[in-house]
């Protein structure tokens, strides 16, 4: 039997799931974020077209896949995580 | 109490003693780490920066196209400024650079980014320049 308290094993599954639910907000506000910003841009005079591939850009910079391969100094892939 | 007796109350009180450690993290981490991953996300999609970034990258944009560069050049360059000062693009700059954090020996060992061939291509024309000097003299 593991050495780790029960109650430290249970607290896991659910810093799990708060951590996907924040990871969705984080995707959801970097989306509506991107929204927002096309619609500025062309309210201050860019045409519909370049905004959305700004808009689309910035969006893509906040990717999580992208942000934990540049942390991690590799392409993340979640099969890296599980070994079979 | 015999020695082995004495040495395996020992062990059992350092294992509990490392149990309540992991135990103490974990309950520190789930407390924290949401709430500030939450504030990050607060601090970086609000409504009035990314409403006031949008203006900034259009005005760019126009400036440039005003003073007579053509569209295409003037997108590209527009999409050079957001990289550069989008929140985005300044925390993957700065994971980029710092070539990551080295997680089992798998950093970017190596790699040479773009400011050091800025940098050779610098000092590539300032010895031009001063080779040119001298042959004028």
């Amino acid at each position: 039997m593991s050495d780790i308290p029960l109650g430290a094993i249970a607290r896991v599954p659910g810093l799990v799931i708060r951590l996907v639910f924040t990871a969705m907000r984080f995707k959801r506000r970097a989306k509506k974020s991107a929204k927002m910003l096309r619609r500025a841009m062309m309210k201050g005079g860019m045409s519909r077209e370049m905004a959305s591939q700004l808009a689309a850009r910035y969006e893509e910079s906040f990717s999580i896949r992208e942000l934990i391969g540049k942390t991690t100094g590799e392409e993340f892939h979640l099969s890296s995580f599980i070994p079979f | 109490m015999s020695k082995d007796e004495d040495e395996t109350v020992k062990d059992v009180l350092d294992s509990k003693n490392d149990a309540q450690e992991v135990k103490e993290i974990l309950e520190a981490v789930s407390a924290t780490v949401p709430k500030l991953l939450n504030e990050i996300t607060e601090a970086l999609f609000s409504a009035e920066k990314s409403e006031a970034f949008g203006m900034a990258v259009a005005k760019f944009y126009k400036s440039m196209v005003d003073a007579g560069m053509n569209e295409e050049r003037a997108f590209e360059l527009t999409e050079k400024f957001m990289d550069s000062s989008s929140p985005g693009g300044m925390i993957s700059k700065v994971l980029g650079d710092s070539g990551g954090i080295n997680i089992g020996g798998h950093g970017h060992h190596g790699h040479r980014g773009s400011h050091d061939k800025d940098g050779d291509e610098i000092e590539k024309k300032i010895k031009e320049k001063i080779a040119r000097k001298f042959e004028d003299e």
